[in-house]
């Protein structure tokens, strides 16, 4: 049986791996994303299962109870949550694997001494990932409550709130570097967790609603890293592999939602206000829908009466999109695109 | 980004195997805590993304 594991377990794991690029991939197309979710539930059914024997914890009555709660738990939230709550609940979701990510580098920071030779890297990794997690839940945590409507949706800043923020970064890094230096001190641990969730909260606080969904895409690849970082702490590369794919396809998303909502994404990443109140648009300006666009879509030629109807309503579509561009709050901008898409109807009713 | 998201709770098995065979109190709690939390997102996460891409499947 002990030699069948030996076998096993790394072949489970590079089935894991490959699995889950397969899903991946298969997520990346509508015809073909249920099949790509599926393959990722297996692939983490096998991880769990050769991480179990791997360790011989099979029997564990303390790990069976943690799987059942926490299984039963999530079922429970994913079958009763409703659809219009899904962008909040898969944003906790996220920010309790960052949450689960923390604590697995607490307990690897309470023990150095018993995990044999000393290793710097991974400290420094330990560190990292307080830091990255605890931004990523205490962010994460902020964000649902704007989108649940316990915070105001509006951005929340004060005087000098960058230099905190800096300030606060630079504490949490200092922390990790001493932490390196003197891996003695148990303490310092919860310290870089403790500055490191004031960071978060701060970060996302001067955030609009509207803007929420972004930064929980770049807060998920944040959590992925960590997982990935969490490997390199239990000398792990089985950690590594899916961590960097999820870090790398969070850079990928958030980058696209960047695109669609014409923002910078250091201004998203860093809560950079620019003039007027705004986070910083990017460099292009939305392209104005021109008459050969109305051509090809109609079929009207130009000159017609019904050409001419068409064009004053693209062009009360074009002012409404341009207004939805700048929303300050997500529901406002919801209301003020619905508002004017009805109007727009009621006007072509009436022609 | 809802599949990532429960891919990401591949920090499970770091959790598993913190926890495992460890005698510390202090390490006992923190690691049933972390096997809890990742489970919830692992498990909800897959669950949560089928609902969502059951929504797109086209109905005969």
């Amino acid at each position: 049986v002990n030699q069948l594991a030996t076998v096993l377990v790394p072949l489970g794991y590079l089935a894991t791996s490959a699995l889950f690029i397969l899903g991946l991939r298969d997520l990346a197309h509508p015809g073909t994303a249920i099949r790509g979710n599926a393959l990722g539930a297996v692939a983490m059914a096998v991880a769990v299962a050769a991480a179990l024997i791997e360790r011989r914890i099979l029997g564990s009555g303390r790990i069976a109870m943690g799987l059942v709660v926490g299984g039963a738990l999530g079922a429970l939230l994913a079958e009763t949550i409703q659809m219009t709550a899904m962008p909040h609940m898969v944003a906790l979701l996220n920010g309790f694997g960052g949450a689960a990510s923390v604590l697995v580098a607490w307990t690897a920071a309470s023990k150095p001494a018993s995990r044999g030779r000393f290793r710097p890297e991974a400290f420094w990794c330990n560190g990292r990932i307080g830091f990255v997690g605890s931004v990523t839940f205490w962010g994460i945590l902020v964000g649902f409550g704007k989108l649940q409507g316990l915070i105001s949706e509006k951005q929340i800043r004060f005087r000098g709130q960058q230099a905190v923020n800096a300030l606060l970064a630079a504490v949490a890094l200092g922390l990790g570097g001493w932490s390196v230096a003197a891996p003695s001190i148990g303490a310092l641990y919860p310290a870089i967790v403790a500055a490191s969730s004031a960071l978060g909260v701060l970060l996302v606080l001067p955030i609009a609603g509207a803007h929420i969904p972004v930064v929980i895409a770049l807060l998920n690849s944040y959590s992925g890293l960590s997982a990935a970082a969490t490997g390199f702490v239990l000398d792990n590369d089985r950690l590594v592999i899916p961590g960097s794919l999820v870090g790398a396809s969070g850079v990928v998303l958030t980058r696209i939602m960047c695109r669609a909502m014409n923002r910078l994404r250091a201004s998203i990443a860093f809560g950079v206000i620019g003039p007027g109140g705004r986070p910083q648009l990017r460099g292009r300006c939305v392209r104005r829908a021109g008459e050969g666009h109305l051509r090809r879509r109609t079929g009207h030629v130009a000159r017609s009466s019904a050409a001419r109807r068409d064009r004053s309503r693209l062009r009360c579509l074009e002012r409404s999109t341009r207004r939805a561009i700048w929303p300050t709050s997500w529901r406002s901008a919801v209301r003020r695109w619905s508002s004017e898409s009805t109007r727009w109807q009621d006007a072509s009713r009436a022609t | 980004m809802s599949g990532s998201n429960a891919i990401s709770g591949i920090t499970l098995i770091g959790a598993l195997m913190a926890t495992g065979g460890e005698h510390g109190a202090l390490t006992r709690a923190l690691g049933l805590l972390a096997v809890i939390f990742a489970a919830i997102d692992v498990v909800a996460g897959f669950l949560v993304t089928h609902r969502m891409l059951e929504m797109f499947r086209n109905r005969p």
